[in-house]
């Protein structure tokens, strides 16, 4: 085989996270109470277009989390067993292959053809000048510098048609399989979808969709050409990093949940029931928790974790295996930090659900406690660890680029958008500034917050009862 | 008389989800000034939402007024702009509401809420002697006191009588109150129907009393109207309404009321519920509920026909018959009541206790107990019903749970069938739980929403390992159901796809799945619309007769007790009173709090002649029941007692005997040491 | 009410020990002092005796629970559980690894925290609660809607973002407030302005959107109903009725912070170059002093539960139902 698979640890669980994604959806289209509260968020125009872009990105953090070291390629007779390289690639890595390589010296502003700091040269004459050099990737294929302004507006056509004929084919393809009612002609359904006279939102994603489709277009088309978002310090390309950063992302603010959600629900669950010791002792626990402030917490976690590392280096040789299991390890250390909030949520629920007339029926009928508990009140409070579960989402991918800035974040050698904030902070005192690793970061995190966030919301309000009026 | 305010043709929309509601459609009413108009309706049926029109007060923005107009002297009320509304909300219309717990400011002194509705420039002085006066014309003693007061510090009964106070300081033309009773006892019913005839005869105002209770309506009204799906069906005067209702739905709103007269013959009711008002009406709202409907009826809508005062919607009434015919009733179907002995007892229940600790301190010792329940003692036979009668807080649910085992009880014995159930630990206990079962008030919390019928009347099987195949449990399923009157395709819907009636249907079904001999009720119809609460009466008793049930009926409604109950025991503060068999207690009650509780029922007089009811106030209790956490030394019941005596005040009375079966606790009557 | 906060105040011992207990075994269990003196003398070639005098220097050279070698209640209390734990129970809080006293840094250090904190805290809640209040007026009108998706807009905005943003134009661009800083006194003011500015604006989204639907869930009550039906105007009804019920609800979330204004806010204060305990968090992280970090988990913990107490007080001042006892 060309290449080994690699599972890392935060693979395994992303991918299983996926799976109970999947089954949830499987459950809740057969059971009416929660196929209702879905159909809601469906019919919201503005979180369906959010979750294009989510999608969008959680695709590209997919996608990025199929890792493989490739076969080098050794003489077959030097090599009894196949050689892989030590680097761990993603499929991802492949794809965006030209901005990965495309490494520069040093900065550069986007779709500069020179670098952003002069270089001292030697001329042929022996002299030394100071002088911008030319980029070695950026704008390669020009003959003539001047020629940038054309080059990158034709690249830009062709992108736009690449996109437009997509977009169209998609939309015809929803205009008939989706819209098109019995009988009608495609080109009413076309036209209803446009006028948006759709159960479902359609010309609301299919706009999101378009966005998307035209940004990856002009990445494709631009991105192996020029530095779209320009060059970091080492030269590495900034739309890169930022891309790479997604996965980063979604895995704190999933993982997080996935790893403290069984203690949160088992403990809070058991908590309200039982009451008594049970109650005294899970309230104990999550006291103390809760009362250290969660950033001194993660500090402390973490500072323990920087040590225990570094004093069993061997055990962490892999670069990729390094910032995985801190990857992971912030994950739980911020789980711990946050399950005390749904715990005490749930136990609070529990203990209202426990006095209702349907659980005192169970309990009249010789119903065990345990299944109880499984069947009656944990899918009764399910609505509370779903509304918590996407709220908390956007809380973590923030608070990532917080404590990576601080210093107690993910590896500061892994791709983070708070990673990148911490390393372009200190160039805002450049002059002309250094702006574009920072703008990069905090677009694609914005983008992503503020979708997730709109999708939240129209979560929380088809599915808590309270909103309902 | 002049109409102080004239509706005419108001409709109100919801806008929603599943469609648009036409709540109200096309109701008009007229209101003379000092006029009691009751608006009389069931759950549903748009009464409140008409009034909450009225002063523009619908829940936005899903209420709309589509049409009409609400004339109030020369202002539509339905057309001022909000500014305007201001000055006839609280000063020319007042309201109350259902429920006093919720309808006060729980952070605002009365003082300050009532001061509100008085005009600002008053200096503060003046509006303090104000409010304060009006406080003590409700009733509210010490109201220098209560002025400072918030309202949790307050009973029911003094909430309401505060809310009444804060609607009448603004001295309104009309007063409307939305079902101002219905969340209280019966004796304080008696009581604040009886404060507002009495202020309303003091100020002269109008009064548009919205009830789902016939006997209340007769109570407080001079005029009556029905309104049914939306619209009105039937207006008339008190004494013509109460004489001779003519609409069907009217008749047999009066038939489905349970009452002794009525103990040997099924209740009769409505069929189905009422329709959905998404749609559009062609024909008579009532048609398909109807005994006498026919084509016409589908077809066409009846049109408002009036004579002599008296209004009917229906077209039994239309064309040459003319209104002075009324429709035959039906005669009651006569089912034989089968009374069962008193015979073996299946249920003993032996001074039993449930106390709730208080913990207060820096270690949380114990320094009191609610003495929830104090030392009961009751027995229930085979095949038969003993009514555990009672108002709010007075135990009564508390000693269903400790039965079942779901509260522990602090002392005393549980037996049921010679089985000591208090003494079981839990897992000895779960086998014997499918002969004792519970149906209880709430029938929307009383099922899982999240699970499907049959998931819910298969769990007990599934628990009690009756039926372990899952086919035999399926069939058994259905059968529950035909068993309550409900389809088999009721198995694979959620509860909430039910109407409150269908869902008490299940609850019972529910009850039946692991076939016990006992089945504790706790007040399963109180939540429910009279028409609705008939069938499952009905229902109740057909299948006592057809499985030999005993029924452990716990209510506070005395009309539910003589159509059903065939022993009464009646609880105060924890403690029974007086028990008895049914005919014994109710016809000659002998403790002084039984004869109040029945004397505070309102009731329509025997004679429907129409005359002015009598003021039901003789006898009525003064006050509120005491907490049960410091309960009055002696007789609980002194403090509201009107023939306490000296020796009342220190001693607890011992039992005395009136009768084989018949037992009261109070000093009037003799002790007896016999078996208690 | 005296009797419930001496409660309260005893039930916070236990919750405290498992504090300490909690960091006492993320940092010497999970490391030994050993790993610890390694770790902070350079991993290459160290002797055993650098170890040791490091460790002594420090106060790491006792056995971690039970000293056996000493005597009588030493047994206890030479113990690194007992010197780096048991005493901050008394606010000793010892010494950093650097060898200052934490103590004097951190009563040196809380009024720069304190000054930039405890206006953030003021302001905000005062223009919070205006917002809210304003858009639930307004409830139903573009005004209400558009104001909650620049809430939800401004709450999907990095906070690091306001920071680097508002420095770059406020300080670099425009020159209005200087970069970083601080002085004593009302000299001050020039270098907490911004901080304080940035620190309202970071949470006036999440804060906002909360309190509106506090307020919203005020207004759909009964009492509220009855006191329109009274002929109130809504602004009445809004001041008068729903704002003192929904400050019950924005209690519970706000009063418990207030002690932990003192500890600072970690960003504001190392980007502004505060001299708060914020900031020397961060430098404690930078320098990885555990000491530091141990003394601050437990002034946090001390000043949560406080919060939590004062929180249960000022129930009492709003709410006339709720009694201690």
């Amino acid at each position: 085989m060309p290449f080994k698979l690699v599972i890392l640890w935060t693979d395994a669980l992303i991918y299983l996270l996926l799976a109970v994604s999947i089954a949830y959806g499987i459950y809740a289209a057969r059971h009416e109470h929660l196929r209702a509260p879905w159909r809601q968020v469906r019919r919201n125009p503005l979180a369906m277009a959010a979750l294009v872009v989510l999608a969008a990105y959680i695709v590209t953090g997919l996608v990025d989390s199929i890792h493989f070291r490739m076969r080098l390629d050794v003489p077959r007779a030097q090599a009894r067993h196949a050689i892989y390289s030590p680097q761990v690639l993603s499929v991802l890595d492949l794809l965006c292959a030209p901005l990965r390589t495309h490494v520069e010296q040093t900065y550069s502003a986007p779709f500069a053809l020179y670098a952003f700091t002069p270089q001292m040269v030697r001329r042929p004459d022996g002299s030394h000048v100071l002088e911008y050099p030319r980029l070695r990737y950026a704008g390669a294929a020009l003959k003539v510098p001047g020629d940038r302004g054309r080059d990158i507006a034709v690249r830009c056509l062709r992108g736009a048609v690449e996109s437009l004929i997509l977009w169209v084919a998609v939309a015809a393809a929803v205009a008939y399989w989706r819209v098109r009612r019995p009988g009608e002609s495609a080109r009413a359904a076309f036209g209803r979808l446009i006028r948006g006279e759709t159960d479902t939102p359609w010309r609301a994603m299919l706009a999101s969709l378009g966005a998307v489709i035209l940004s990856v277009a002009a990445v494709a088309n631009l991105g192996g050409a020029y530095h779209i978002l320009g060059t970091d310090q080492v030269g590495q390309d900034v739309l890169f990093e930022a891309i790479k950063s997604i996965r980063t992302g979604l895995l704190i603010g999933t993982l997080t949940t996935l790893v403290m959600l069984p203690f949160a629900l088992a403990m809070g669950v058991m908590a309200g029931y039982f009451g008594g010791w049970v109650d005294d002792l899970i309230q104990y626990i999550y006291a103390t928790l809760s009362s250290i402030p969660s950033v001194l917490l993660i500090v402390a976690g973490i500072l323990s974790l920087d040590l225990y590392m570094a004093n069993h280096a061997a055990a962490f040789d892999n670069i990729a295996q390094r910032q995985d299991m801190r990857l992971l390890s912030l994950c739980v250390i911020l789980g711990v930090t946050t399950w005390t909030g749904l715990c005490r949520l749930l136990r609070g629920e529990t203990m209202k659900l426990r006095n209702m007339d349907y659980i005192q029926a169970a309990v009249a009928l010789g119903v065990r406690s345990r299944r109880i508990m499984t069947r009656h009140i944990i899918p009764n409070v399910m609505h509370i660890v779903l509304i918590n579960v996407v709220l908390n989402f956007s809380g973590l991918v923030l608070a990532e680029a917080v404590l990576s800035y601080v210093g107690v974040g993910v590896d500061p050698s892994m791709n983070s958008w708070g990673n990148m904030i911490n390393g372009a902070r200190l160039e805002m005192a450049r002059d002309p500034v250094v702006w574009w690793s920072l703008a990069a970061a905090f677009l694609f995190m914005f983008t992503m917050v503020l979708a997730a966030n709109l999708f939240a919301d129209a979560v929380r309000d088809a599915f808590d009862p309270r909103m309902r009026k | 008389m002049p109409a102080l305010l004239k509706i005419d043709g108001l409709k109100v929309w919801f806008d929603t989800t599943g469609g648009t509601v036409r709540a109200v459609d096309g109701v008009s009413l007229d209101i003379a000034a000092g006029e009691s108009m009751a608006l009389l309706g069931e759950s549903g049926s748009g009464k409140s939402v008409a009034a909450m029109a009225l002063l523009q007060l619908l829940p936005q923005p899903a209420g709309r007024i589509v049409a009409g107009r609400a004339l109030l002297g020369e202002r539509d009320l339905l057309r001022t702009p909000e500014r305007d509304m201001r000055t006839v909300r609280g000063r020319r219309i007042a309201m109350i509401f259902q429920e006093p717990q919720t309808s006060l400011n729980p952070v605002m002194t009365l003082g300050d809420q009532i001061s509100e509705v008085l005009p600002a420039s008053w200096p503060r002085r003046r509006r303090r002697e104000r409010v304060i006066y009006w406080l003590d014309a409700v009733g509210i003693s010490d109201p220098g006191r209560r002025y400072r007061e918030y309202p949790h510090q307050l009973s029911g009964g003094m909430k309401q009588r505060a809310m009444i106070a804060m609607a009448l300081a603004g001295e309104p033309e009309l007063l409307v109150a939305d079902e101002p009773t219905t969340a209280l006892d019966v004796t304080i019913q008696a009581q604040i129907l009886d404060l507002l005839k009495e202020l309303q005869r003091r100020t002269g105002m109008a009064m548009l009393f919205i009830t789902h209770d016939l006997a209340v309506a007769y109570q407080v009204a001079d005029r009556v109207a029905v309104m049914y799906a939306g619209e009105i069906v039937e207006s008339a005067d008190r004494p013509a309404f109460f004489g001779g209702a003519r609409h069907p739905y009217t008749q047999k709103l009066f038939r489905a009321v349970p009452g002794r007269g009525k103990r040997g013959e099924m209740l009769e009711v409505i069929p189905g519920g009422v329709p959905s008002l998404t749609q559009e009406f062609r024909g008579c709202r009532f048609a398909d509920r109807c005994d006498y409907a026919w084509d016409l009826c589908r077809t066409t809508m009846p049109a408002w026909r009036v004579e002599s005062g008296h209004g009917v919607r229906c077209h039994l009434y239309g064309g040459a018959a003319g209104l002075s015919t009324p429709v035959a009733a039906p005669r009651p179907v006569a089912v034989p009541v089968r009374e069962i002995g008193p015979g073996q007892p299946l249920l003993q229940v032996r001074d039993l206790k449930v106390h709730f600790p208080i913990h207060s301190g820096i270690l949380r010792r114990v320094v009191g107990q609610v003495r929830a329940v104090d030392g009961v003692t009751l027995s229930v036979g085979t095949g038969r019903t003993l009514a555990l009668v009672g108002e709010s807080g007075c135990g009564k649910t508390t000693i269903g749970k400790a039965i079942l085992q779901l509260v522990a009880p602090t002392a005393g014995e549980v037996l049921f069938e010679d089985t000591r159930l208090d003494l079981m630990t839990p897992s000895a206990l779960r086998p014997l739980r499918r002969r004792l079962q519970v149906i209880f008030q709430d029938p929307y919390a009383s099922l899982d929403p999240r699970m499907l019928v049959s998931e819910i009347l298969e769990e007990g099987m599934h628990a009690q390992g009756i039926e372990v195949a899952t086919a035999g449990r399926h069939s058994r399923a259905r059968d529950l159901l035909e068993q309550v009157g409900l389809g088999a395709e009721a198995l694979t819907r959620y509860p909430h796809e039910f109407s409150g009636g269908q869902r008490q249907r299940l609850c019972i079904a529910r009850a039946l799945s692991v076939e016990p001999r006992l089945i504790i009720c706790d007040e399963p119809t109180s939540a429910l619309d009279v028409s609705v609460q008939a069938q499952i009466l009905n229902l109740l008793r057909r299948l006592q007769q057809e499985l030999s049930l005993s029924y452990l009926f716990i209510t506070h409604n005395l009309g539910v007790v003589e159509y059903l109950a065939h022993e009464v025991a009646v609880m105060y503060l924890g403690r029974l009173v007086e028990t008895g068999v049914v005919h014994e207690v109710l016809e000659g009650p002998r403790h002084p709090y039984t004869q109040a509780l029945l004397a505070a029922v309102p009731s329509i007089a025997g004679n429907r002649t129409g005359n002015a009811p009598v003021p039901p106030s003789a006898g009525l209790p003064r006050g509120e029941a005491p907490s049960p956490v410091n309960p009055p030394a002696g007789c609980h019941y002194h403090s509201r007692c009107p023939q306490a005596m000296a020796q009342c005040r220190t001693d607890y009375p011992a039992p005395s005997r009136i009768s084989a079966t018949h037992w009261v606790r109070c000093h009037l009557y003799p002790a007896d040491t016999g078996p208690s | 009410m005296i009797a419930y906060i001496i409660r309260r105040i005893l039930y916070a011992i236990p919750i405290l020990i498992g504090v300490n207990l909690l960091t006492f075994v993320l940092f010497f269990l999970v490391n030994s002092p050993n790993d610890m003196a390694r770790f902070h003398l350079g991993m290459k070639r160290v002797t055993p005796q650098a170890i040791a005098e490091w460790k002594a220097e420090h106060g790491y050279d006792a056995p971690l629970l039970y000293n056996s070698a000493a005597s009588g209640v030493k047994k206890l209390t030479q113990t690194i559980f007992f010197q780096h734990s048991v005493k901050l129970f008394v606010f000793d809080f010892g010494g950093s690894d650097d060898g200052r006293d934490i103590g004097y840094d951190i009563r040196q250090r809380m009024w720069p925290s304190l000054a930039i904190q405890l206006p953030t805290f003021v302001v905000g809640l005062a223009v919070y609660i205006s917002v809210a209040l304003m858009m639930v007026f307004f409830r139903g009108t573009y005004l209400d809607t558009g104001g909650v998706v620049l809430a939800v807009v401004l709450m999907s905005i990095s906070m690091l973002f306001y920071v680097i943003g508002g420095q770059y134009l406020f300080s670099k661009v425009l020159r209005l407030v200087p970069i970083s800083g601080y002085d004593s006194g009302l000299s001050a003011i020039k270098f907490v302005i911004l901080p304080i500015a940035i620190g309202v604006i970071s949470g006036v989204g999440s804060s906002v959107r909360l309190y509106r639907t506090f307020f919203l869930e005020e207004s759909g009550k009964d009492y509220v109903r009855t006191a329109r039906a009274k002929g109130l105007s809504e602004i009445r009804v809004l001041f008068r009725h729903v704002l003192k019920n929904a400050m019950i609800p924005i209690l519970t979330g706000v009063v418990v912070v207030i002690p932990s204004l003192f500890i600072g806010s970690l960003i504001l204060e190392s980007f502004f170059g505060i001299p708060g305990l914020g900031s020397y968090t961060i430098d404690a992280i930078r320098s990885q002093d555990f000491g530091i970090v141990h003394a601050m988990v437990f002034l946090g913990s001390v000043l949560y539960i406080v919060g939590l107490i004062l929180t249960d007080i000022s129930y009492t001042l709003v709410d006339p139902r709720v009694r201690l006892g």
